[in-house]
């Protein structure tokens, strides 16, 4: 495979992967599915923020925001059996019940381990040591500004934590695992170990001080973007939309195959911070994963990084101090 | 006279697993047309077989698979090894299958997973209550100053103010205080949720994956029968 040169980088030399998005293929039907599959995206996004704009106190509550996301999951499942962009990431049982293995965890252990020592934690803990009061002058700005701010500097922290993880071999390790997977959708943002669930979860936002009302509108801004990361629907999303935010194209090349691919589209929600950075590349792939597409079982998820790292550290150990006696005494 | 102690165990254990495998064993079988050899019933399900982490033996009429990193489209991807076999019958010969899914285990233990992680947080919240009911003494004591802080209501921004966004509820705010957040985040609800959901999706996986597997062998097998028995009688009538 020749590749395609995009600015400096050469990519799709290692697996087939489509860039530009005049190359990528529309949704096909009568005007009623297409209108449908071309206004969705914005229609959920702006009718949620009227929503959590204007509701009572009474239901603006975190309660109503994970029903709400939860039902949007259940329908975004069945729009993958609609619309597929790919029938190759058609949902088995087997991959539901692997997904939501881990969105269970999510919502349990890690959520659990957050308490005590997530960014808030620790942000609580700096605070408190040196006397310091919560970044409060943004709950005087507009809502809106508020929301997009919270979850811009979430999202901001998280292209760094990402590209980190993509760029340094310890952060890389419990990251990898996330890129073993074969075939994408709403769930398979959750497939990850327990440590990079954690550790991409960190941000800064512990030190600032923001509205109620704000938090709920920014969890549903970001919900209502970066959702379809890790979709299997075919929609023909505006361009402003995918100029601006974070879509299945851009994530299914990061998952790519390609090796250059895969080192694209790092930010979460906003992918103009990764056209400000660089990083963006617009396109699309279908063949995902690493190793020629090997498929990871939930065991070797939970353990790769630890005993990749322990293999690794033995190498360099083993290198630098020479081989064990018992190594020796065996041959 | 160890050797027949552990034998005898062994034995024993395969008695008692036997009441229990069906949890994570689909077993059935099927039909074979009286005109097909093993050879032909097994070369018509070689399809099923030449996929990317699956490797196998067949020995008479016997096949014996293993799985691994299965891909997910795999038609078999649930299964991780099994036994298939051709035996003759009452009715003709069948193909009879023993099919092991770790996937199907897990699924059933999860539920166990999450009640455990549900119990601790349960634990864990009665304990940290305990913490705070002591703590809540002194920060009382403390003085106001510290909650008038917290009590106090933010202004509005004059643009919300101006579009009707409803006023902050002071109540809310005073009932969101950290150890409130904390709790809130211990409730063992989700992880009673997924114990569930999970007791729910094996039954379903029980149910289907058995469903599936019958309809893909016979599949395979009338499927070929269709090409290699019926298309060329049509073909060559005379």
């Amino acid at each position: 495979m020749d590749g395609i040169r995009v600015g400096n980088r050469v990519i799709g030399r290692q697996a087939p992967v489509t860039i530009g998005w005049e190359n990528i293929p529309r949704v096909e039907g009568g005007p009623v599915k297409r209108a449908f599959f071309t206004y969705f995206q914005p229609t959920v996004l702006f009718a949620l923020i009227l929503f959590w704009y204007y509701a009572p106190n009474s239901i603006a509550k975190a309660s109503t925001a994970i029903w709400i996301s939860v039902i949007f999951k259940a329908f975004l499942l069945c729009l993958e059996w609609i619309n597929p962009r790919y029938r190759s990431w058609q949902l088995t049982w087997k991959e539901l019940v692997t997904d939501l293995f881990y969105v269970g965890m999510g919502y349990t252990l890690v959520r659990y381990i957050n308490i005590y020592v997530g960014s808030d934690a620790v942000a609580d803990y700096i605070q408190g040591y040196f006397h310091l009061g919560k970044l409060d002058w943004f709950m005087g700005l507009p809502l809106l500004v508020q929301a997009f701010l919270l979850s811009f500097i979430f999202d901001f922290g998280q292209y760094w934590m990402h590209r980190g993880m993509h760029n340094w071999y310890p952060l890389w390790l419990p990251h990898s695992v996330h890129h073993y997977v074969t075939q994408l959708n709403v769930n398979k943002g959750a497939v990850g170990n327990p440590l990079e669930l954690f550790l991409i979860g960190l941000g800064m936002d512990g030190f600032f001080d923001f509205v109620p009302r704000a938090v709920l509108l920014a969890g549903a801004m970001t919900m209502a973007i970066s959702i379809y990361q890790h979709i299997n629907v075919r929609f023909n999303t505006p361009k402003w939309w995918r100029y601006l935010f974070n879509t299945v194209e851009h994530h299914s090349l990061h998952h790519s195959r390609d090796f250059e691919a895969s080192r694209s589209n790092f930010s979460n929600t906003y992918i103009f911070i990764d056209r400000i950075f660089g990083t963006c590349v617009d396109g699309e792939a279908e063949l995902l994963g690493m190793e020629g597409g090997r498929r990871m079982s939930v065991r070797e998820q939970l353990t790769y990084p630890y005993l990749q790292g322990f293999k690794v550290v033995r190498k360099k150990l083993r290198k630098r101090f020479g081989t064990p006696v018992g190594q020796v005494r065996r041959q | 006279m160890l050797g027949t102690e552990s034998g005898s165990c062994r034995k024993v254990m395969q008695l008692n697993l036997r009441f229990i495998s069906w949890i994570w064993h689909i077993r059935g079988s099927l039909p074979l047309a009286p005109e097909m050899s093993p050879d032909e019933a097994f070369e018509r399900l070689d399809v099923l077989f030449q996929i990317p982490g699956t490797t196998y033996t067949r020995e008479h009429e016997q096949l014996v698979f293993q799985k691994k990193n299965q891909p997910s489209q795999d038609k078999m991807s649930i299964f991780d090894s099994g036994i298939l076999q051709i035996k003759d019958g009452n009715h003709g010969k069948r193909l009879y299958y023993n099919l092991v899914s770790k996937t199907l285990l897990l699924c059933f233990l999860a539920p166990a997973l999450f009640f455990g992680f549900g119990k601790v947080f349960e634990f864990t919240k009665a304990h940290q209550a305990t913490i705070s009911l002591a703590a809540a003494k002194p920060a009382h004591l403390e003085g106001a100053a510290g909650t008038q802080k917290k009590d106090a209501v933010v202004p509005m921004n004059f643009i919300d103010k101006f579009l009707g966004v409803p006023e902050p509820d002071k109540k809310n705010d005073l009932e969101n205080g950290d150890q409130e957040k904390i709790k809130k985040k211990l409730s063992p609800k989700a992880a009673y949720v997924f114990c569930g959901l999970f007791a729910f999706l094996y039954v379903i996986g029980r149910i289907l994956e058995q469903f599936l597997i019958r309809r893909e062998l016979s599949r395979v097998i009338s499927l070929s029968a269709v090409f290699v028995f019926i298309i060329p009688r049509i073909l060559t009538p005379f």
